[in-house]
């Protein structure tokens, strides 16, 4: 989330005091990302420091409105062509959770899946709830909103189909698991049989 | 949509089905206890072969269970005869499936009339009955379409016309967005939607979860039985929380 | 508010309105599938009420006997041939005798017919005429008839054709035979013997074929040396112009007399049954040989109502698949299964009315067009259209309720309440296929119980009254068989299929993947095998059933010699002198004559002389003095027969009747003729050739060679011997006196003998050689001339013939005849048969693989994409098409031969059985081997790609 680009962008469009962008910028993004005053400011001071942005003097009630210079502008240009970088991997606490789990004797790692499964589809509810509820108002401001819920639905959905496969991965360990210990049978034909079974009827 | 009668559209209690007989007898549905009420929209989420479709084909008559009972309208199914289960089917409970939803024969109206012609009502009430169907569905301009001159979203919008057409308040669908490309069936979820809001009993079978968040209450089948139910918590501080922000 | 389930009072008509309209859009919008299902239908139905109407056309109905035969007149009175006094003619028919006592009244004299016409009538009488006219140097016979045709009162019977009525003179009036055979056209004169005639117009009879050579004649312009004979009363008929009508009882007082009474006013309201029997009289008994008539089209009858029930079935597995799904949303939606039926119903009835209609009415219009046809080239053979209204509905009713049946096979899948997995897969749940497999097991076992029991029941007795009173019974159980028999293979062909398909490992690509497809889809594979099945059923057993008869009439023909063979005396007697004086016979030139003819006649393949024991020449029958040697040197009165074994005298009823015509001693040449028919002939290997039509077996030409003989039929062999008998023409045996006495036997000589059947019974013994023949004095002489034909000659060509080889006779009286042998119908019937049924086979595999084709789409696309050839597709088209007219033509062929064996060994037509091996062979083989090559051409390898698989 780049703060620094998004006030850039907004500047772009029309010199602007502090506040005014802070509003402004709430307005666009549907308030999912509340930005405090003296962050603005901070920024602000840092792409002045940079030349991006230049004083241009008091809106005559005290305000100090900046403008965007031609270096701001090529990198709003570059923002914008840019893809959004992708994190090095998030440190996912529920694969380490699972990874654990599965590790540890005692735990039942199918019910911590189903748990995980029902918070998440539970979140999912709430999410296309409210893309519903935000959709049926029909306000251009709110696209933004908008895909924000639908990244967020996406996400979730992500989650739950990578539950599915862990599940599915659970079983199917535990399963050879359970056949090495009775009989030392390579992998095989057999082992995914009871599996198998209960599936296709 | 009429709300009058009685809440609960549909009752499960303690419904079992099993296939074959002896050694080789497999149970398709254990136990199982699921209520559905008027409004309400439930999705039943499980792996292939956790009895998901079996489920709805006893929910809607075409199946009957081995144990337990199930109730439309708080009518029992296990006295009926397969005349009255027709009946059944046509004045309480409107099936979509994923696939071949509509008599290619007939045009969208036609389609969405039939359950009522098939019950005796004048054509041309059942016509304007089946207009008004189309109209809540959002696709009134295609009543005399025929099935291959629609996409497939839109067949599926008739084919829920057609389940809602009448008095029916039971909408049975068994993965009516399979054949569909993500945003149809977003289209087909938020026609279901509001027909729950506007009253009726929607059990959605779907093993995607984008779907099934559409309903009120996800229940999780494994091997026959019910093994968790998620409600939405309607929560919306909780949102960005959750979302990490 | 409890959910209410009562029935909606108007339901039911509702959703016979959905139903109807359902059905009424499903076949517009598959009007290809529509088409195929109507088609099917159809042609059988139009086959069947053609056949049947042919049949009623070439039976008169009495307004057209009236029209035919009297014209505007009221009566005909003509002579019965009859015995005695107690005879009864058949009112519709005054040439048959319907009912007699049989008894032989020696003094019964008939009556003059004109001495019997009752009074008040004007009388026009009609007189027959034997005539001759030269062609040539030979005389050639035609027939002339006296009779004022032109007649207002004959109208309808007799039509002026072309030209005009004569007027006086000589001019007269010609049937067009007459006109064509004599090349004449009208002013052209014609001489006969009855005097020189001028023909001015020619005129149709109409209860005669314009063919027949008549000619027309006034009173006046018949010479009085032509004056009636003794017998001239039989000659003449007397048509009655009155108004008054003859009725019954005056016909049978007529008929008492010998006069015979063809009446309008009777045969319009023929009398009851019991009035039209003589009292005391023989029942007639033709009921077997009706009987056998009767079996062969039930069992044909039988069998084409399986097959039209299976290839509607065929026909509506097309999309079945699709329609299943249909049904089973509507089953969703909340139809009832009556309403699911109803839809289907409605379809079948929509498709089923249409294809009856249809197939009515082209059978209809087709006989119609034939008859018109046929009736304006002047043959009377059919009379006009007369449909046949009970057989017509049969069919139809047979073709609407196959196509009813075959249309709720789709419903009757959805009704098991297997509507989930009908929706979801769009496959018809598979078929019970052990539950079919055990009934058609059992259905099977049933047919071979049946066929079994009427085969013992048919030959458990040679007693022919006692076989004809089991008929029915037996030809019962054989039909009954015969159908459990195709019904038990349809059953059990999904096993078959299955069975069939399991060992495929070792098969080519294409034929393991056609074998797997008609095992995983039996729905599909079924219906087209059991449809090609039932096709070639029906049609192996028309085949035998006709062959057979064929065969019957070639054996019960008498043939004179081979077919188109004519037979052309190298001695003749000449007339007799002036004072009675016999001159001694002429021998004629054999390559005179054999150029003569050769050179009259295009169609002469060959000519060759045939040697024989001179033949009986200036022999006084019976009364001359005995004491004189048989042979002299002037005279010969002996004639050489074999002598017939007495264990292998062909077996008689002590009526007289043959005990069992089917039996072996009955049968061949020489059998049931008289001594005088046969010759012995001499000569070799080129002779047999000529005489029997096949070549002789080396066996054969040994025994020729040792001096022995080829015989011609078995019966007179007798531990490999025969005996040749010499008999004196002038005696009789001293036992049997009367119409039936033989010679008494000279001499006797047993020769050692080989058997060389001919091809048709012709009428000789065998042959010796001619060492044999000096050895026993038999005297050989050229004695005929054999002129094999390509083709049955014309009258105008058989006449030329004759006057060519009267030029070398030098005499008038030697006529050219060609054996003409039976109607040749029977080679093409087969044939037709053969081509129907394969068109049947052609459509069943062309369903199954163009739907398996449609089915396996996605196959081939994935097959396309690991990198198949195109072929392939073309291949495994071609495998498909093999495996479904194979089986089904190979299984439908033993179905069809074996039950139409049994009934030919069971009925009269037992006498002669036989096997059409070519046309059937070609059934079974050819047809399939067509229909695959054919399914290979036309299936394009380029896979159709459907916008779906596309997008």
């Amino acid at each position: 989330m780049s703060i620094r680009h998004s006030l850039l962008a907004l500047l772009q469009d029309q010199p602007r005091y502090g506040y005014q962008l802070r509003v402004e910028f709430e307005n666009r993004t549907g308030a999912t990302w509340p930005l405090n005053i003296g962050q603005v400011y901070t920024t602000l001071d840092r792409l002045e420091r940079d030349a991006l942005v230049a004083r241009d003097g008091d809106d005559g009630e005290g305000h100090v409105v900046y403008s965007i210079t031609p270096a701001g502008q090529a990198e709003v240009r570059s923002w914008f062509a840019a893809p959004v970088e992708r994190n090095n991997p998030p440190r996912n606490e529920l694969a380490i959770k699972l990874a654990l789990a599965v590790t540890l004797p005692g735990v039942d790692v199918q019910a911590i899946i189903q748990a995980q499964r029902v918070a998440s589809i539970r979140a999912l509810q709430d999410y296309t709830k409210a893309r519903r509820d935000t959709a049926a108002n029909q306000r251009a401001a709110d696209t933004a909103w908008l895909l924000v819920l639908d990244s967020l639905i996406f996400q979730t959905e992500a989650e739950v189909r990578w539950l599915d496969l862990c599940e599915a991965r659970m079983v199917q360990q535990a399963q050879s698991a359970a056949a090495a210990g009775a009989r030392k049978t390579p992998n095989g034909a057999m082992e995914d049989a009871p599996l198998n079974a209960d599936i296709r009827r | 949509m009429s709300v009058q009668g009685p809440q609960q559209v549909l009752e499960l209690a303690k419904v079992g089905r099993t296939f074959g007989e002896g050694a080789t007898a497999v149970a398709a549905l254990r136990d199982v206890d699921l209520t559905i009420d008027a409004g309400e929209f439930v999705a039943v989420m499980g792996p292939s072969g956790s009895g998901k479709s079996s489920l709805l084909a006893l929910a809607g008559g075409l199946d009957r269970p081995t144990s337990g009972a199930v109730f439309v309208e708080s009518t029992p199914l296990a006295g009926l005869g397969l005349n009255e289960l027709a009946r059944l089917r046509r004045r309480a409970v409107g099936y979509v499936f994923q696939d071949f939803n509509l008599v290619p024969t007939l045009t969208a109206g036609e389609n969405v009339a039939l359950p009522l012609e098939l019950d005796g009502v004048p054509a041309r009430k059942a016509h304007r009955q089946a207009a008004d169907a189309l109209r809540q569905v959002g696709i009134p301009e295609l009543a005399d379409r025929f099935m291959d001159q629609m996409s497939g979203g839109q067949q599926q919008r008739v084919a829920i016309a057609r389940a809602i057409v009448g008095q029916r308040r039971l909408i049975l669908a068994d993965e009516p967005t399979g054949a569909l490309d993500s945003t149809t069936g977003q289209g087909v979820m938020e026609v279901l939607r509001s027909r729950a809001d506007a009253g009726a009993a929607v059990m959605l079978v779907t093993h995607e979860a984008r779907h099934a968040a559409w309903a009120d209450r996800v229940v999780f089948l494994r091997d026959g039985r019910i093994i968790d139910q998620a409600a939405a918590m309607h929560d919306p501080t909780m949102l960005l929380t959750q979302a990490g922000l | 508010m409890p959910l209410d389930l009562a029935p909606a009072p108007s339901g039911r008509r509702s959703s016979l309105r959905v139903a109807l309209r359902l059905a009424r859009r499903d076949i517009g919008r598959h009007k290809g599938r529509s088409l195929l299902i109507i088609l099917l239908i159809m042609v059988p139905v139009a086959g069947m009420t053609g056949a049947a109407t042919l049949y009623q056309s070439s039976q008169r109905t009495p307004a057209e006997i009236v029209d035919y035969e009297l014209g505007g007149t009221q009566a005909r009175f003509s002579a019965l041939p009859v015995p005695s006094s107690d005879s009864l003619q058949d009112p519709l028919n005054d040439a048959m005798v319907a009912s007699s006592t049989g008894r032989y009244d020696p003094d019964f004299k008939p009556a003059d017919p004109r001495d019997v016409l009752p009074a008040g009538y004007q009388v026009l009488p009609q007189r027959q005429l034997q005539l001759t006219t030269g062609v040539g140097a030979a005389l050639v016979a035609l027939q002339g008839r006296e009779v004022d045709a032109l007649n207002p009162a004959f109208a309808g019977k007799f039509t002026l054709l072309d030209g005009r009525p004569p007027h006086g003179g000589a001019e007269v009036l010609a049937s067009p035979g007459l006109m064509a055979r004599f090349h004449l056209t009208f002013g052209q004169e014609i001489t006969t013997s009855a005097g020189t005639f001028v023909p001015v117009g020619t005129i149709r009879d109409a209860g005669s074929a314009d063919g027949n050579s008549f000619l027309y004649l006034q009173s006046n312009q018949v010479p009085a040396n032509l004056a009636p004979g003794p017998q001239a009363h039989l000659s003449v008929s007397y048509y009655l112009v009155g108004p008054e009508p003859v009725t019954w009882d005056y016909i049978k007082d007529a008929n008492s007399k010998g006069v015979a009474v063809l009446s309008r006013s009777v045969v319009l309201d023929p009398p009851p049954l019991d009035q039209r029997v003589v009292p005391g009289s023989q029942p007639r008994d033709d009921s077997s040989a009706l009987m056998a008539v009767y079996a062969t089209f039930g069992l044909v009858g039988a069998l084409a109502l399986l097959e039209v029930g299976l290839l509607a079935g065929a026909a509506f597995a097309v999309g079945a698949k699709q329609q299943v799904r249909e049904l089973a949303l509507l089953a969703s939606s909340g139809a009832e299964s009556t309403t699911i039926r109803a839809v289907v119903t409605a379809a079948g009835l929509w498709l089923g009315g249409i294809a009856v209609a249809a197939g009515a009415a082209v059978g209809l219009g087709a006989a119609a067009v034939v008859v018109h046809l046929v009736r304006l080239t002047g043959s009377v053979r059919l009379a006009g259209v007369h449909p046949d209204v009970p057989m017509t509905l049969a069919a139809a009713a047979m073709g609407l309720a196959a196509c009813v049946l075959a249309a709720m096979v789709p419903a009757r899948q959805v009704s098991r309440q297997a509507v989930l997995g009908a929706l979801k897969s769009g496959r018809a749940p598979a078929p019970k296929t052990r539950r079919s497999t055990v009934a058609g097991a059992v259905a099977l076992v049933a047919a071979a119980v049946l066929l079994l029991a009427g085969w013992v029941l048919g030959t458990s007795t040679t007693d022919p009254d006692q076989r004809a009173a089991k008929l029915p019974l037996v030809v019962t159980l054989l039909i009954l068989g015969a159908v459990f028999g195709v019904a038990g293979l349809v059953m059990v062909t999904g096993w078959l299929v299955l069975r069939l398909t399991s060992r495929t490992r070792w098969m080519t690509l294409s034929f393991r993947m056609a074998a797997r497809d008609s095992a995983r889809n039996r729905g599909r594979s079924v219906p087209a095998v059991a449809a090609v099945l039932a096709a070639a059923a029906l049609a192996s057993a028309a085949m035998v059933l006709s062959a057979s008869q064929q065969a019957g009439l070639r054996q019960s023909h008498w043939w004179g010699g081979l077919e188109n063979q004519a037979s052309l005396p190298l001695v003749v007697d000449p007339p007799m002198g002036a004072g009675g004086s016999r001159q001694p016979p002429v021998h004629v030139d054999a390559s005179a004559l054999s150029a003569a003819v050769a050179g009259a006649l295009g169609t002469v393949e060959w000519t060759h002389p045939i040697t024989a024991p001179e033949s009986t020449r200036t022999c006084a029958d019976g009364q001359s003095d005995p004491g004189l040697r048989p042979r002299t040197s002037s005279s010969n009165c002996l004639q050489y027969s074999l002598a017939l074994p007495e264990a292998n005298a062909c077996p008689r009823t002590p009526q007289g009747r043959l005990a069992d015509p089917g039996d072996w001693r009955c049968r061949g040449s020489m059998t049931l003729r008289s001594t005088y028919d046969g010759t012995v002939l001499v000569g070799g290997e080129d002779d047999i050739r000529a005489v029997l039509g096949r070549d002789a077996t080396p066996e054969a030409m040994a025994v020729l060679n040792a001096g022995g003989m080829v015989v011609t039929n078995p019966v007179f062999v007798s531990d490999g011997n025969v005996l040749l008998q010499a008999q004196d023409v002038r005696t009789h045996e001293a036992a049997v006196q009367g119409p039936g006495a033989v010679p008494a036997t000279v001499s006797s000589t047993p020769l050692a003998a080989a058997v060389l059947e001919p091809l048709v019974p012709v009428p000789y013994y065998g042959v010796v050689s001619p060492e044999t023949a000096q050895r026993l004095e038999l005297h050989p002489e050229p004695a005929a001339l054999l002129v094999q034909l390509a083709g049955a000659p014309s009258e105008a060509e058989t006449d030329a013939a004759s006057a060519a080889a009267a030029s070398v006779y030098g005499l008038p009286g030697i006529t050219f005849r060609a054996e003409p042998g039976i109607s040749q119908g029977g080679q093409w019937t087969t044939w037709i048969i053969v081509v129907v049924s394969a068109l049947i086979t052609f459509s069943a595999a062309g369903i199954t693989t163009g739907l398996s084709l449609a089915d396996a789409r996605t196959d081939h696309a994935t097959l396309a994409g690991v990198g198949a050839a195109p072929r392939l597709r073309k291949a495994l088209a071609g495998a498909q098409a093999l495996f479904t007219s194979g089986v089904g033509a190979v299984l439908g062929t033993l179905a069809g031969t074996v039950p139409a064996l049994l009934l030919v060994l069971s009925t009269d037509l037992r006498t002669a059985v036989e096997i059409p091996w070519l046309p059937l062979s070609v059934l079974v083989a050819a047809v399939p081997l067509t229909g695959a090559a054919l399914a290979w051409a036309l299936t394009r390898s380029r896979l159709p790609m459907s916008r779906r698989a596309l997008g």
